[in-house]
């Protein structure tokens, strides 16, 4: 397992290195990388920071693989595995509720760090007059003109690879291959969503459009008001250039005499029979679900699919970015306090008392109402994991530090300390171990408390800056929009499930790690 | 607990204080004498701070004659006298031509029946009942005031002419500095006392006291009004600083109210509390019972049966409900299922959702609920983004070009309004012929976006797809606008089109009132905000006079409206001759060329702008519909906010014993667009 992660580490942080060496875009696995691009265009006021920023990807790279290599060395050099160790994780595999939502989990975190194959607007090749393009995997924005599209007035843009993968079908002009399901989780606005009626066949109640383009739901032709299948009501008629140019009223499926206004060019009758018969129900942001969107769209326009996928990624990231910095200082500080004891135990038990006093979401309003946009904007993510890990590391203290009381007057500590170990090596190599594994059964619960809190969050406001997607403003607009009801119950639904798995995984590696399992209860 | 009791009997004293009765009386015969003293000392501070101005700036410069301008604005306003000037009958001119307005056409409907109740409901209880004072511009002074009491004339909602209010009839003077105005001999307020000439007095002073807390009036009147002269028991007259045409007087002062002397009897520095949750007597039908304030709950207005304006033409078929209620209800769709449950009569359904789904339904089917869509002609609020010349990036004219031709609003529109809005044209909107029509928005183009940018120097390309220059400065910008949820949504289509131009938006949210205040302050890069505009005429000078931008030792100046920081001497020349003049063929000329400048200088990105209002209301409540008005008079905003509805209370009873039996009405959707431009 060691080994495994310790490899995994090290070959992650050099493709990373490569990665951006060549300008290929892995985002799953490049975080500093990434980090390093958005704070990279800030302006920190301190020369330092701004150098730390823009190479955090090669620092990140080293760090990695500094953990790697630390990993697979103490696996290369330790004896056969504890015991102790291989009998918990043999109990926590025959929970099997926990056990199997471990294995959901890990599955869903290797589905969300599949990115851009999985879920993602730009193409994941692109075949054109025999040169292939990789959009999806490029660091640098593909333009029209990159791929030899040369419209007029569209060379600078960038391609829309849904409408290419049409046209060239159409025109067997190239090929493209788009990720599984092709939308962006946001900043890919989906106008409306056309769903075919025949008012007359199904007594239908509302609006009936007529499209220039059934593509384009947006652009309308004509509309009518039906009751019951049939025309009652105001009638509308727009031109291309969406001006509108004609006006009638129906009363029971006729003309109302002299109430038709046409103020287009040509002759009306022409005008009415530019496009087909079909009759669409158009429905625009947020969509009711369609074939194409089972979940529909946000009232941004962002496929809820995708947005849901969206979402579940940067829980992932967000975890493991939280869980390993407050572990580090919960367990140093926790450690220290009970080792050493004294004055510093005194003061550390009160800034302690402090900061978990201070009301955490306030808090959280008042520092995002007061950092400037720009830096919400970029690195809001970090921003705001950052504040939750300098409010989130004080519950495991009291834990560590009692464990470190109670094991720091034990013979071997003594014995260590005669044969003349210095205090990090007491700390670390003997304190640690023996008292971190009453941390572990804590994770999956900071992990369920920070998927709470970054929905919490999002939901009043104060959260992810746009770009990311996140179940907290979806359950929001949900809420603002109940006549969509798929929105809240789609976000609802993948809350609870989330945080009902870790849940599971958490009670499991408590039960596992139970030292009372056999001396109470057999 | 110790501790408490022994501050326990502080709060029983400091709640005792509050029950004595403040025996300082009215206070306005002590009040203004020394009122005319203070403005006299206060006219000769200007004039010598003018003639400083005027010893330093170079002979023959613009400062100099701006200088003169206001030496001879307050030689002539000393020259005039005490501000509260009491006269007699005999000094009126003889010689003036007295308007009265009756000839103008009614804007309501003989159809309209007086009774019934009207329900309809505010998002928020109001922080005070006070017509003037702290708070008392928020809330719910529109309802309990401003629209349903007379000032001195009104504006004609048909035509923008004047028509009587609580003065009968009125008249310039010579030099249309000076209005005239007769009063109405049985005017009342509504609690039955007369309505005097010497109440506008009272009303000035009770705005101008220390204790009235309000700083706006303080200064408006002292700078806007140059005297108040009370002849009798029915005349008075206003002079202003400068002169002012029919509709420019009404502009000023032309809707000021009276105060009721004898409500004011206790009248003191406690004024604000003391007055909090009183309702003062008005010069309109209706009045409020003080069993009818119901806190955090509800406001009722009862109506006046033999109210002295019930015959009065303009008024009789207007303010018809015997009872109007205003529900306090905090979420606009709780307000809309209350509607829909039939206790409210009356629900905004402008929006295209609301429109086109929310009120789809049987009720509406079966005629019980019917559906209006009624195209006003009423000035536009300013909805799209203002940019502020002040920042270093923005002073490019290519790059406010390349901007503008950055904003896909073409797309909000068909997206995010369902294709029912239109573009906004210009940044002024909505004032009939006063509105330059060669000023249109510019359009959605990134490929020209491009080669604007690329003049201003951003020819570079980062990986991410933002321009920069080549010395790294990336074409980004700050968006401030309001966290209300139409906007974010509608900003992140801007953002997401805008990046195609290579524009990157950073969008900086928060409420309305704090992003009102930063670009006021002109603390931001690029804006959404808009003002409440009111007819007849657009304040120019508040928005782009370069004194509302920069102070004298140039920098910039918070808390104005010329939110672009707009700054050029030509302009300044334009806007100030535009307040001035009191011809109606130079304001409008002046008018096209300032609107034409705002065009070019590109300083204002129109977005969209909503030519009607959508109403959803019970069969029973009845709109106008007469040859010349339909629905409701074009120059209203919120169709509800003139008073010419009424409720039919026969229908009433018969709507609802149709929903009993199950009997349905044929569906109403009434689209009026007689008065669409």
């Amino acid at each position: 397992m060691k080994l495994f992660i310790g490899i995994f580490l090290i070959v992650a942080a050099l493709v990373s290195v490569v990665a951006d060496y060549f300008g290929f875009k892995l985002p799953s696995i490049s975080w500093g990388y990434n980090f390093a691009e958005a704070a990279g265009s800030l302006n920190f006021p301190l020369a330092s920071l701004n150098w730390l920023a823009k190479s955090a990807g090669e620092i990140t790279a080293v760090i990695l693989i500094l953990i790697g290599a630390w990993l697979v060395y103490s696996k290369l050099t330790s004896g056969p595995p504890n015991p102790v160790t291989v009998r918990k994780i043999q109990r926590f595999k025959e929970i099997k509720r926990g056990y199997y939502s471990f294995l959901i989990l890990l599955g869903l975190g290797g589905l969300a760090a599949l990115d851009q194959l999985i879920v993602g607007k730009e193409a994941l090749a692109v075949k054109h007059g025999g040169e292939w393009h990789f959009p999806a995997f490029t660091k640098d924005l593909e333009k029209n003109r990159d791929l030899g599209l040369m419209t007029e007035g569209t060379a600078d843009l960038e391609p829309d690879y849904r409408e290419l993968k049409k046209t060239f079908k159409a025109s067997g002009s190239g090929t493209v291959i788009l990720p599984l399901w092709p939308y962006n989780p946001t900043r890919d606005i989906i106008d409306a969503l056309a769903k075919e009626v025949d008012p007359k066949a199904s007594k239908y109640s509302g609006l009936g459009t007529r499209l220039w383009d059934p593509e384009r739901p947006a652009d309308r032709h004509l509309r009518y008001t039906y009751r019951k299948g049939i025309r009652n009501g105001d009638a509308q008629g727009w031109n291309t250039n969406n001006d509108r140019v004609y006006k009638v009223k129906y009363r029971d499926g006729v003309i109302v005499p002299g109430s038709e206004e046409w103020e287009g060019e040509g002759e009306l009758a022409d005008f009415l029979k530019q496009t087909d018969e079909q009759e669409y129900d158009v429905s625009y942001p947020p969509s009711e679900p369609q074939w194409a969107h089972p979940l529909g769209t946000t009232s941004q326009g962002d496929d809820v699919i995708a947005y849901l996928y969206g979402g579940l990624q940067v829980n992932f990231q967000a975890a493991l970015i939280y869980v390993p910095f407050v572990y580090l200082i919960g367990i140093t500080v926790g450690l220290l306090m009970g080792y050493f004891g004294g004055w510093f135990d005194l003061v550390v038990q009160r800034l302690i008392e402090i900061l978990s006093n201070i009301p955490f979401l306030f808090l959280v309003i008042i520092i995002t109402l007061g950092v400037p946009p720009q830096y919400k904007e970029k690195i809001g993510l970090y921003l705001i994991l950052g504040i939750l890990v300098i409010f989130g590391w004080m519950g495991m203290t009291y834990l560590m530090r009692t464990s470190a009381l109670k094991e720091k007057a034990r013979d071997y500590i003594a014995a260590s300390r005669v044969i003349g170990a210095g205090v990090p090596r007491i700390l670390f190599r003997h304190l640690l171990p023996n008292s971190v594994a009453i941390l572990v059964t804590l994770i999956p619960f900071s992990v369920s408390g920070l998927v709470l809190s970054l929905t919490a969050l999002d939901y009043l406001g104060f959260g992810l800056p746009d770009q990311y997607a996140s179940w907290g403003k979806l359950l929001k607009d949900g809420l603002s929009s109940l006549s969509t009801p798929l929105l809240v119950s789609s976000a609802f639904f993948c809350l609870v499930t989330m945080l009902v798995l870790v849940t599971f995984v958490g009670e499991a590696i408590r039960e596992a790690f139970d030292p009372k399992k056999y001396t109470y209860y057999r | 607990m110790r501790w408490f009791l022994l501050v326990f009997p502080l709060f029983l004293f400091s709640c005792q204080k509050d029950e004595d009765p403040y025996v300082g009386g009215l206070g306005f015969d002590e009040f203004y004498p020394t009122y005319n003293d203070y403005n006299k000392t206060w006219c000769q501070g200007k004039l010598s701070e003018a003639r400083q101005e005027l010893a330093k700036a170079a002979p023959d410069s613009e400062a100099a004659k701006d200088a003169e301008k206001i030496i001879t604005r307050f030689e002539r306003r000393i020259g005039l006298g005490d501000y509260f000037n009491f006269k007699t009958s005999a000094d009126v001119p003889v010689d003036l031509v007295w308007e009265d307005g009756l000839d103008q056409p009614e804007d309501s409907d003989p159809a309209a029946v007086k009774g019934g109740a009207f329900r309809y409901f505010v998002s928020s209880y109001p922080p005070t009942l006070r017509p003037f004072g702290a708070s008392s511009n928020s809330g719910m002074r529109g309802e309990l005031y401003d629209h349903v009491q007379l000032g001195l004339v009104a504006l004609n909602r048909l035509n923008s002419s004047v028509i009587p209010g609580v003065a009968k009839q009125w008249a310039p003077s010579k030099d249309k500095r000076t209005w005239y105005f007769k009063l109405h001999e049985d005017a009342t307020y509504s609690d039955g006392l007369k309505v005097k000439a010497r109440d506008f007095a009272v009303a000035f002073y009770l705005r101008l006291s220390d204790y009235g807390g309000s700083s706006f009036y303080k200064q408006y009147l002292r700078e806007e009004v140059a005297q108040l002269s009370v002849y009798d028991d029915h005349t008075l007259s206003m002079t202003f600083p400068e002169a002012a045409t029919e509709l420019g007087m009404l502009n000023k002062m032309g809707t000021f109210a009276p105060s009721p002397p004898h409500f004011y009897e206790e009248f003191g520095p406690d004024y604000e509390e003391r007055y909090n949750w009183k309702h003062q007597p008005t010069t309109g039908p209706y009045y409020v019972r003080d069993e009818d304030i119901d806190k955090g709950v509800s406001i009722t207005l009862t109506r006046k049966k033999d109210w002295w304006g019930n015959d009065k033409k303009f008024y009789r078929y207007r303010y018809n409900p015997d009872k109007i209620v205003w529900r306090v209800i905090r979420d606009v769709n709780k307000g809309f299922e209350l509607f829909r449950a039939g206790q409210l009569d009356l629900a905004m359904v402008s929006g295209p959702q609301s429109w086109y789904e929310k009120t789809e339904i049987p009720k509406v089917y079966d005629g019980y609920i019917e559906r209006h869509w009624w195209y006003n002609d009423f000035p536009r609020p300013q909805f799209g983004v203002e940019m502020n010349l002040d920042r270093a990036k923005l002073k490019d004219l290519n790059v406010r070009l390349g901007l503008a031709h950055s904003f896909n609003y073409e797309k909000v529109i068909k997206v995010q309004f369902w294709g029912d809005y239109n573009r906004l044209p210009g940044f002024v909107d909505g004032f009939g012929d006063f509105v330059n029509p060669n000023v249109k928005a510019w359009p959605f183009d990134p490929q020209k976006a491009r080669e604007y940018f690329a003049k201003a120097g951003f020819t570079q390309e980062g990986s991410d797809g933002i321009l920069e220059k080549e010395d790294g400065t990336k074409l980004e910008f700050t968006l401030s606008h309001y966290a209300i949820k139409t906007y974010l949504d509608l900003m992140s289509i801007l953002k997401n089109e805008a990046r195609s131009a290579g524009v990157d938006l950073i969008l900086d949210s928060s409420d309305p009132s704090i992003i009102f205040t930063k670009a006021m302050d002109k603390k931001y890069e690029l804006t959404a905000v808009a003002w409440g505009v009111q007819p007849p005429y657009f304040a120019y000078y508040e928005y782009f006079h370069s004194r509302n931008a920069y102070d004298e030792q140039g920098n910039i100046k918070e808390k104005t409206n010329n939110v672009f920081a707009y700054n050029d001497p030509e302009m300044d020349k334009w806007v100030s001759e535009y307040r001035l003049t009191s011809d109606n063929d130079v304001k409008r000329e002046l008018a096209h060329k300032i609107q034409q400048q705002v065009y070019e200088k590109c300083v204002f990105i129109p977005g969209w702008k909503r030519d009607f209002e959508r109403v959803a209301c019970w069969r029973w409540l009845r709109w106008p519909d007469t040859e010349s008005v339909k629905f409701c008079p074009p120059i209203v905003s919120y169709p509800y906010e003139h008073y010419s509805f009424w409720i039919d209370t026969e229908m009433q009873e018969e709507t609802l014993e149709a929903m009993r039996s199950g009997e349905t009405f044929p569906e109403v959707q009434n689209v009026v667009e007689d008065y669409r431009k």
